[in-house]
């Protein structure tokens, strides 16, 4: 029974990386293998991987999308403490009412707001010295708005379910209110921090509609730079992969780095001990 | 209050997408039609030294960015006018371009793709060029079919320049052919000896498919089939582009000579699953032995970086002309890319004098030839033509080429003949409904259907 389980559970694991084990064998391969299917997956090549730099500027979108997403993943980690810290510990009027208003923009289709902010960008550097039509501010502000509302949700969890009793412990050795929460509460939070943190990293890293329409070449990212590789007159294939792997690696990094916070939750015990 | 009623226009444009087509093809229609001050400098005009115009382009070449930065450093060189060449990918050109028009927000100069020109011209954020082209020849200096690329139906001025061309010819194998036992010189004369040449090269020479074709994915499905319609005296639209008449007897003939290779076996329809270029790279890789394609592939024979070439392919290509059809006439379809300068530029003098420096003779050639494309113009064609047999096939196809209605919402009946043509061939190779007249009739009545609602609503 066990063991049949076992090979389900590789069936299940093989079928889900099927996808990304294609993505690296085709990276390995030449455009002119996987286009008439003459593969050869036992005598791998590099060729794509260098030559994708010289095609496309990629360097430019990598940087791009690793500025932006870090910093409107930190600052989105950031407000999201903060209000979610609020929200969690304060009996406060409209509380309730701010609660639900959060969760409640999640309710709205994202591309509704593409039209509006993409006019209030477009205004402000036409009548304003405010630059944020193709700028990373733009974007940063941008995913930072979109993310902030989950982002408080989730972390409002997080914090409800430590114990008072360990900032009330702080406190009474002399903490502030503030200090505890940093020095006592966003440590025990960690888990919640760094998920929140990756998940809206991940967000703003896929992300595709929003950042075709609000730049034009300074602050395009990623999802914008990976489609060049295919044109009307020629597609490059085996590059285009090696720039999926490659972009790909940011975010397994990431995951890995912060796997052991991302599973683990260090309140367990906290008290008890 | 102008920006304003342009943000507003931009956020119509960005919400309503296929309607903005239609929209924009009436009332900004008439606002194109008005002859613009700007850009009219008077041509001697000094440029102002140390200004930067950018240009966008999208991946033409091996390196886009780099390989057009390279062309315009003379040009900045001679006049101290910098260019900024910036790369957007075919995938969001159509909507930065059109919301760069109508937000007033963009670059100065951009790239459109021929049959793109008369839906940005209609959204009226681009300037009329008709005063200044005489300074590069004016439309004498291209080929008629080219030249119409700039213009938009029923309406006075020229709001693009061309660039580059391309049209489509027969790629073949010419070690194929000599094993079926065919001259070159004959194989492709007329629709007749095409198909007969076809059958030989399927009986003689089994280990490769005589022909193939893409399928409802190719972005350029319909430049495939036109021309058949063309040949048996068919069109797209009405002369004067009010009606579609893509249901007409000899449409359907065009249509169903396409299609009838596929039930004849002439036609791999494997291809059918594939898009332009993967079924281009199916030649290059030996699999096909005659394909329809543009000049760019010709360009790419000598370049040994292009892994997608097998050596016999890379070694026996051989160009003819599309076959001549039962009207007399060989068509075929005529395309490429054309510069248009905004009418937000703050520097309108700079920028034409960069359009009119990618204008010069010199600078078309080597940029075709970088690109392995053809030069807009015709002095410089005629030289890259001259250059080689195969060349020569494609400068004759150029000449005698023929692109659609240049009407604003040309894009849009283009979608909508592809998923009918789409779905004819898929019929013929047995997917969906039984291939037969009454189907094929049935698909182009639907579409000429769609293309009239398209035409009606913009009229209204």
């Amino acid at each position: 029974m066990n063991r049949g389980l076992d090979v389900l559970t590789w069936l299940v694991l093989l079928l889900m990386l099927s996808p990304i084990i294609w993505l690296v064998a085709a990276s390995l391969q030449t455009d002119g293998q996987l286009s008439t299917g003459a593969y050869n997956l036992l005598e791998p090549t590099f060729t794509a991987f260098s030559r994708m730099w010289k095609t496309v500027d990629f360097e430019r979108y990598m940087v791009n999308s690793l500025i932006i997403c870090t910093a409107a993943a930190l600052c989105a980690t950031a407000f999201a403490s903060c209000a979610g810290y609020a929200l969690a510990r304060f009996k406060f009027r409209g509380a309730t009412g701010l609660s639900l208003g959060v969760v409640g923009t999640q309710l709205i289709p994202g591309s509704l707001f593409l039209l509006p902010v993409f006019m209030g960008f477009v205004w402000l550097k036409q009548n304003t010295p405010v630059a944020l039509f193709d700028t990373h501010a733009g974007m940063i502000l941008v995913y930072t708005a979109f993310f902030t509302p989950v982002a408080i949700y989730f972390m409002r969890y997080f914090f409800a379910a430590i114990p008072r009793d360990l900032e009330e412990a702080a406190m009474v050795d002399g903490c502030t209110r503030f200090g505890a929460f940093v020095k006592i509460v966003l440590p025990a939070a960690a888990p919640g921090l760094v998920a929140t943190f990756v998940y809206a990293f991940l967000f703003a890293w896929d992300e595709l509609l929003f950042v075709a329409a609000l730049t034009q070449e300074n602050a395009e990212t990623i999802p914008i730079g990976i489609r060049n590789f295919i044109g009307n007159y020629q597609e490059r294939t085996a590059q285009l992969m090696a720039a999926g792997v490659v972009s790909t690696l940011p975010v397994l990094i990431a995951f890995f780095a912060t796997q052991r916070w991302l599973v683990k939750g260090i309140t367990a015990g906290a008290v008890k001990g | 209050m102008p920006k304003r009623l342009a943000i507003v226009t931009s956020a119509i444009a960005l919400m309503l997408a296929p309607a903005a087509i239609v929209a924009c093809g009436d009332d900004s229609g008439d606002s194109a039609a008005k002859p613009k001050s700007n850009g009219q400098a008077a041509q001697g005009e000094t440029l102002e030294k140390g200004v930067t115009l950018t240009l966008w382009t999208m991946p033409n070449s091996p390196q886009p960015k780099e390989d057009l930065q390279k062309m315009v450093a003379p040009f900045t060189a001679k006049t101290g006018v910098n260019a900024d060449v910036q790369e957007v990918g075919w995938d969001v050109q159509f909507d930065r371009i059109r919301n760069a028009a109508v937000a007033g927000e963009g670059p100065d100069i951009t790239q459109a793709g021929t049959t793109q020109v008369p839906f940005f011209a209609a959204l009226g954020g681009f300037t009329d060029l008709s005063d200044r082209v005489e300074e590069i020849g004016g439309k004498g200096a291209y080929a008629e079919g080219i030249w119409n690329t700039t213009q938009v139906q029923g309406q006075d001025g020229t709001w693009a320049i061309p660039w580059f061309t391309e049209a489509r010819s027969l790629y073949y194998r010419k070690d194929v052919l000599e094993k079926a036992g065919v001259d070159p010189a004959t194989a492709f004369k007329d629709l007749d000896s095409f198909k007969a040449t076809l059958q030989a090269i399927k009986d003689k020479v089994p280990d490769i498919k005589p022909f193939g074709a893409p399928g409802k994915k190719a972005y350029d499905l319909v430049h495939q089939v036109m021309p058949f319609v063309w040949d048996h005296g068919g069109a797209e639209l009405n002369a004067d582009a009010t009606k579609s008449t893509i249901n007409a007897p000899e449409a359907q003939q065009g249509v169903e000579f396409m299609a009838d290779l596929i039930t004849d076996g002439l036609f791999d329809k494997s291809q059918l699953e594939r898009d332009g270029t993967q079924v281009e790279n199916q030649f290059k890789g030996g699999r096909l032995a005659v394909w329809i394609g543009g000049p760019w592939v010709l360009g790419s024979v000598d370049r040994p970086e292009d892994d997608t070439w097998s050596d016999e392919a890379r070694e026996n290509v051989g160009v003819a002309p599309m076959p001549t059809g039962p009207s007399g006439k060989a068509y075929t379809f005529v395309g490429g890319s054309d510069l248009m300068v905004f009418k937000s530029s703050k520097h309108p003098a700079e920028a034409w004098a960069l359009v009119k420096f990618l204008s010069e003779d010199q600078t078309q050639v080597d940029y075709a030839k970088l690109l392995g494309m053809f030069p807009a113009r015709l002095d410089p064609q005629q030289q890259v033509g001259d250059s080689s047999e195969n060349h020569k096939a494609f400068f004759e196809a150029i000449q005698t080429g023929r692109t659609y209605a240049s009407i604003p919402q040309w894009g849009q009946i283009e979608n909508a003949y592809k998923t009918r043509f789409g779905n004819i061939l898929d019929s013929a190779a047995g997917v969906g409904s039984d291939y037969n007249a009454a189907t094929v009739k049935s698909q182009l009545d639907a579409a000429a259907k769609e293309a009239d609602g398209l035409l009606a609503q913009s009229a209204g």
